[in-house]
């Protein structure tokens, strides 16, 4: 009984590193392949863009097409609510079957993402050719 | 599990994955439009082959007989003859040509789910899947008329939210009634609560609305006519006939849960019956845009399928069936000739017709058809279909009802006449000819022959018709 215990908590101290590596490789591989930058006062400001800020936020009218990169974080946003009652009755079907699964549906999300890109979403507006 | 009897519906989705894929390659025009045709034509022989199959599936929420069955032959026949009248897509955006097809598959498949679903949560899916669908294809009109359509989209779009409402709020009544969403389940103990709560009445009636909409019944009727004039013709074309087929699929099988002994359930859809058609026929009347007059037309005739379903026996729904599929001939009929009438697809009025007769000879006959058809003269399918859902009614003897019903036919013949007379009047100047090319000359013919001899020799689709509602009554 007190293996069982003891495994099971490797198993998360396990999943724990896996967790950790998986949110730090992103910056410690952008650490090594960046270029390097002087910092100064201006790479230090909230909001930094390379231009000087200016006016107040309520002066500007922003782009529509923003409405679309929401869009797409929506959708991405609301399969992780979709996801947890799978992790839920994960242990009822078999592995292969459930991972299948998994795969049709985050597939069949993937597939938006595919028809957003190729239609230029993610460009910015004056590169943007085809709509 | 043997998944064979779902082959229609892997069809389907088969075909909007084919057009996901065109929509990022960009193939040209003419291959589009050959593989939509073919693969439409392999779903049609997908549900001719999984006719007599039958059975329950996903968790008994999705029912395969012979009622889904014919109904998804219906909805795959119409699919294969829109295409084939839309030949060329003149009124679609041509950025948006792969994105068209592949809505109209997932459309259709919404359609598929919606006659085969059993289950509360399974119909509100199937419907809102059929639905999307058609909100994003309303607007993808060619550039000059750009306005319109997204306004008619919108309304489509608000007045669709409403009706999910009302639907979600009617099914909460009935599973707090039934403590179960199936509809098998529930059909147990629902006569009983017809009989002893008004709850369940009401609980029926709101369900039922979603499906009115997509009818466009009398009091969820409003869209119809902005989306048609919006719409461009091919978009039209489907919006006015397919989603009508598939929601009397599901009207059909909730009345009969409800049984057929609920006399304020019957009292109710008689009286939606014949405003709609009041409604649709008189407003119709004054219309100028050819495309709005059949919108109304259209409103009028869910009020006539609806006497036929009211009947609630076995011919009445037969007949109802055997006329809707009248009725996408006819309406196939009608816009067919509008839309080789506007190479730009602009709409076209009642006076735009004039001297039809002279530019175009097979057109002019091809509208005669189909404006005969639908005000009921013999010898077309119109009057055979109108003539078997009166006469159900009379049997179950809703005099008035079967009288209002001929008044209206009466009043609908004087603006379908309208058409007819404008098309074979003769003008000074005709305009040019029209040239058809062969395959929509070839569809004009078949239509034609088809909306008379259906009408002539009902006795084998009605057969099949009978066949279809036996085994859900």
């Amino acid at each position: 009984m007190n293996d069982k215990i003891l495994i099971d908590y490797m198993y998360i101290g396990l999943f724990f590193l896996c967790g950790i590596a998986a949110a730090g490789a992103p910056i410690l591989i952008s650490l090594l392949v960046r270029p390097r930058t002087k910092i100064s006062q201006r790479t230090l400001q909230t909001y930094e863009c390379g231009n000087i800020p200016f006016g107040q936020s309520w002066d500007f009218r922003h782009g529509i097409g923003f409405y679309l990169y929401a869009l797409m974080f929506l959708a991405f946003e609301v399969d992780v609510l979709y996801l947890y009652p799978v992790a839920t009755v994960f242990h009822k079907v078999p592995a292969f079957r459930a991972v299948g699964l998994f795969v049709v549906f985050l597939g069949i999300l993937a597939l938006g993402l595919i028809y957003a890109w190729r239609k230029g979403v993610f460009l910015w507006t004056s590169e943007k050719k085809i709509y | 599990m043997d998944y064979f009897p779902l082959l229609p519906e892997i069809m389907l989705i088969a075909m909007s994955l084919v057009f996901f894929a065109a929509t990022l390659a960009k193939p040209g025009q003419a291959l589009l439009e050959r593989a939509a045709f073919v693969l439409a034509l392999c779903t049609l022989a997908a549900t001719w082959a999984t006719y007599d199959q039958s059975g329950l599936f996903f968790y008994k929420a999705y029912r395969i007989d012979a009622f889904s069955q014919t109904f998804k032959i219906l909805i795959a026949l119409g699919l294969v003859l829109i295409l084939w009248m839309g030949a060329g897509l003149r009124g679609i955006n041509s950025w948006f040509r792969p994105e068209y097809y592949m809505f109209l598959a997932l459309s259709c498949l919404g359609l598929f789910l919606m006659t085969s679903a059993v289950e509360l949560l399974t119909i509100v899916i199937s419907i809102e899947i059929s639905s999307y669908a058609l909100f994003v294809l309303i607007p993808l009109r060619r550039q000059p008329f750009q306005r319109d359509p997204l306004e008619a989209s919108i309304k489509y779009f608000f007045l669709g939210a409403a009706a999910t409402g009302i639907t979600l709020y009617g099914m909460s009544y009935l599973f707090g009634l039934a403590h179960s969403t199936y509809l098998e389940d529930i059909s147990v103990v629902l006569p009983g609560f017809l009989a002893t709560q008004p709850l369940a009445v009401i609980g029926i009636v709101m369900l039922l609305c979603g499906l009115f909409y997509k009818l466009a019944l009398f009091p969820l009727h409003f869209w119809m006519p902005d989306v048609f004039v919006g719409a461009a013709h091919e978009t039209t074309c489907f919006v006015a006939t397919l989603p009508k087929i598939a929601a009397m699929a599901l009207i059909v099988r909730i009345v009969a849960m409800a049984g057929p002994g609920s006399h304020q359930i019957e009292l109710i859809l008689m009286i939606m019956a014949v405003l709609s058609m009041f409604v649709g026929n008189l407003s119709a009347l004054g219309q100028q845009d050819i495309k709005r007059l059949l919108a109304y037309s259209s409103i009028a005739h869910a009020g006539y399928m609806m006497v036929g379903i009211v009947s609630m026996n076995q011919l009445g729904i037969a007949s109802a069936v055997y006329y809707i599929y009248g009725y996408l001939l006819m309406n196939i009929a009608c816009f067919a000739v509008i839309y080789n009438l506007a190479p730009q697809g602009e709409n076209i009025t009642v006076d735009g017709l004039r001297g039809l007769y002279r530019r175009s000879p097979l057109l002019a006959a091809v509208l005669a058809a189909g404006a005969i058809g639908l005000s009921g003269i013999p010898p077309t399918i119109g009057f055979t279909g109108k003539f078997m859902i009166f006469a159900a009614a009379f049997q179950k003897s809703f005099y008035w009802l079967v009288g209002l019903a001929v008044l209206n036919v009466c009043i609908s013949a004087f603006y379908y006449l309208r058409l007819v007379r404008a098309a074979y009047s003769s003008v000074e100047e005709p305009g040019e000819r029209i040239s058809l090319t062969i395959p929509a000359a070839v569809l004009g013919v078949m239509i034609m022959a088809g909306i008379v001899l259906a009408g002539v020799f009902p006795q084998n689709f009605f057969r099949l018709t009978l066949k279809a509602v036996m085994s859900v009554l």
